[in-house]
């Protein structure tokens, strides 16, 4: 078995250290002894997105994520054909943006999404800051998720979601919902990085990825989570 | 005025208050007495003949300091925030210290509210040093907190920018009307690069920038096709001693000053040409500088040095990525046996989101055998555990302390140098359970 991870331009979209996503499966999958690759999807480089078994893509500043746009543009087909195929793709906050089909920005301005899901974000006004508890759909355990927000943008969708709120804002601070998920493909708002503090989620995506590419059930070896799962508890107890 | 001086008379109650019982004193005062009155500090810096501001990311604390001194040992009267208080409230709480008659301030402010702080004071000059990524969650990205401060320096005229050239962000002032000196360092001094970088397009068009080599971070000597590069520097710095980086010369025109400092790191040279810059267009001699410059000390947290049983026990803060890695580096190049305290709060001046610990290449440590053990402490001492784990950092080395005394005790029982990294709301408290027990070394 192996494993082909995507880190979608990592030059560009690097905001709030959730490059750490893509270390933490690096390392999860290696600590099993599945080897991985990590290929890194630049704007200068062409590499085969098909062969993608995960992908990863996180926030830019709104000037980087214009210089990127045109680009990932040319790739859309290819990773809605993932996503229908069942491949595991991460967003996280610019990224999870992305995916929808425009965002309107503080000025009213309507900036063009990739419509690889139909939804939608508007900026309103404040961000939405602070530690994050939800409780997810997921098939995994624990069913809680935590991780830290900050967004200006408020998303709406009518897909299910990837939790739901128990402390925090989630996607726009009124429906009581955050992140979005369709198949196996998870978009979120929560930093920290998301994985950092749920490994459970880390497993989800291997486990994931790996019943795709082989056809076949898997179950992970398991791994101790205690450090994960002290930083995990330890955001629920700020939130009490 | 009525209103100004109740402010400064509550402000001094405070202040006075709150040492007495050895409290935190840097910006609980200035709060106050901004609340009382809102243009305390417009009115009251008309009592200082020149201002002198410092912003960007990283190196405000030490240029500022080091200013500081070069000015003091001149027989100038100066006022500063040397302690990093750098918000309104910490300019405030400075003046209410001092209510006199200064012939300067060196202040350093927050690259988020300098547009606001230039709103109430009129600076003669203003030193940037880069823009790195640093509690993003108050600000937002960095291009709008370089456009902020481009904007309300443009409403500004009078001021000199003392800028520093190697930073592509920085270099985008160019554009401004104001007298421009500009600063940086013209050699190569690394092999390669391993640092995150913010950004390596081109400010100016969005292409990628061409490096002929990096000093650090995004720093170095960059061009691009569109015709943005490096500014002519005014002062610059070459002859480099690769051991140490703590000998080098300053160049101006024809005029070569071989210099030392006392402090190592590669930010820390560009930390010495801002302060030597300044201290130039003011008026001092090139040997009035390097002699100061050499025999200049830390004041407060940045490396400062304690001795506790014969053993080294030096505080250095952390507050992002950037000066964090840099830190690291410091740390590896030293060959002695050691312990590492980290300290991570999440209190708003350290920054709420903890996650750009993740940025921080803590994989430089992984087979360093001179580092005996790593604590990990603060309100999210967790969290630092769990990226040291995932840096492969050997887990018998690494112990959650939860009780910041705790780890401090333990830093000093060791028989190990300690290097102890607190993030900002956590260096006043490490100083103080120090200071009771370990002799200061600086």
């Amino acid at each position: 078995m192996e494993l082909k991870i995507f880190h979608m331009y990592p030059d560009l979209l690097n905001l709030y250290g959730d490059r750490g996503n893509v270390l933490i499966i690096e390392k999860r999958a290696r600590w099993r002894k599945i080897p991985v690759e990590i290929k890194k999807f630049t704007k200068d480089e062409k590499e085969d997105l098909e062969e993608a078994d995960i992908i990863f893509i996180g926030g830019g500043s709104d000037r980087e994520q214009e210089i990127l746009f045109s680009h990932i543009l040319k790739f859309k087909k290819t990773i809605k054909d993932l996503i229908e195929d069942g491949v595991p793709l991460l967003a996280v906050c610019g990224g999870y943006q992305l995916l929808g089909e425009y965002y309107i920005d503080a000025h009213g301005e309507k900036i063009e999404g990739l419509s690889l899901l139909n939804f939608y974000t508007q900026a309103e006004k404040g961000r939405l800051i602070g530690n994050i508890l939800i409780e997810t759909e997921l098939p995994i355990y624990p069913k809680t998720l935590v991780g830290f927000e900050n967004h200006g943008g408020r998303t709406y969708h009518n897909y299910k979601p990837l939790g739901r709120v128990i402390r925090g804002y989630g996607n726009n601070g009124k429906d009581g919902y955050e992140g979005i998920i369709y198949k196996n493909c998870i978009g979120t708002y929560l930093h920290g990085p998301i994985l950092s503090k749920n490994p459970h989620l880390a497993d989800f995506l291997i486990k994931s990825a790996l019943e795709r590419k082989y056809k076949r059930e898997i179950s992970l070896e398991p791994l101790s989570d205690k450090e994960e799962f002290l930083a995990h508890n330890k955001i629920i107890k700020l939130l009490k | 005025m009525i209103r100004f001086w109740i402010a400064l008379f509550l402000g001094k109650i405070i202040y006075y208050t709150l040492k007495l019982f050895s409290q935190d004193a840097t910006t609980l005062p200035g709060k106050i007495a901004l609340i009382i009155d809102p243009f305390f500090i417009k009115k009251i810096s008309k009592r200082i003949k020149n201002i002198i501001l410092i912003t960007g990311t990283n190196g405000k604390t030490t240029t500022n300091n080091l200013l500081f001194s070069l000015l003091r040992k001149n027989n100038y009267k100066v006022l500063g925030n040397l302690e990093g208080a750098n918000l309104k409230s910490g300019i405030a709480t400075c003046y209410i210290k001092n209510p006199k008659i200064f012939d300067f301030a060196t202040f350093e402010i927050d690259e988020g509210i300098f547009p606001k702080i230039l709103e109430d004071i009129s600076p003669s000059i203003v030193v940037i040093t880069n823009f790195f990524r640093d509690q993003l969650d108050r600000y937002g990205e960095i291009d709008i907190t370089v456009n902020r401060i481009f904007k309300a320096l443009e409403e500004k005229k009078g001021i000199k920018l003392v800028l520093n050239g190697d930073d592509p962000f920085v270099a985008r002032f160019q554009a401004l009307p104001h007298e421009k000196i500009f600063y940086g360092i013209k050699e190569k001094i690394r092999d390669e690069d391993s640092d995150i970088k913010e950004s390596i397009y081109c400010p100016k068009c969005g292409k990628k920038l061409f490096y002929e080599y990096f000093t650090y971070a995004q720093l170095g000597r960059y061009s691009c096709s569109c015709g943005f590069k490096n500014p002519e520097y005014e002062f610059y710095i070459k002859n480099i001693n690769r051991k140490d980086s703590q000998n080098f010369s300053i160049i101006e025109k024809d005029t070569e000053v071989s210099l030392s400092f006392k402090y190592p790191g590669i930010y820390n040279l560009y930390n010495v040409l801002a302060g030597y810059a300044v201290g130039r267009i003011i008026g001092l001699s090139p040997d009035n500088l390097r002699e100061n410059i050499s025999s200049f000390s830390f004041f407060l947290g940045r490396f400062e040095k304690f001795i506790y049983k014969g053993k080294d026990k030096i505080i250095i803060l952390v507050k992002n990525p950037t000066g964090y890695n840099q830190v690291l580096d410091m740390i590896r190049g030293d060959p002695s046996d050691k312990i590492l305290t980290l300290i991570l709060n999440d209190n708003i001046a350290d920054g709420r989101d903890v996650s750009w610990i993740w940025d921080v290449d803590f994989e430089k440590l992984k087979e360093d055998k001179s580092i005996k053990k790593i604590y990990c402490s603060g309100k999210r001492g967790e969290d630092l555990m769990v990226r040291l784990k995932y840096a492969e950092i050997p887990l018998d080395k690494i112990l959650l302390v939860k009780s910041l005394r705790k780890a401090i005790n333990l830093s000093l029982s060791s028989p190990y140098k300690a290097f102890i990294l607190p993030t900002y709301t956590a260096l006043f408290k490490t100083r103080k359970l120090l200071l009771r027990k370990g002799k200061n070394g600086t």
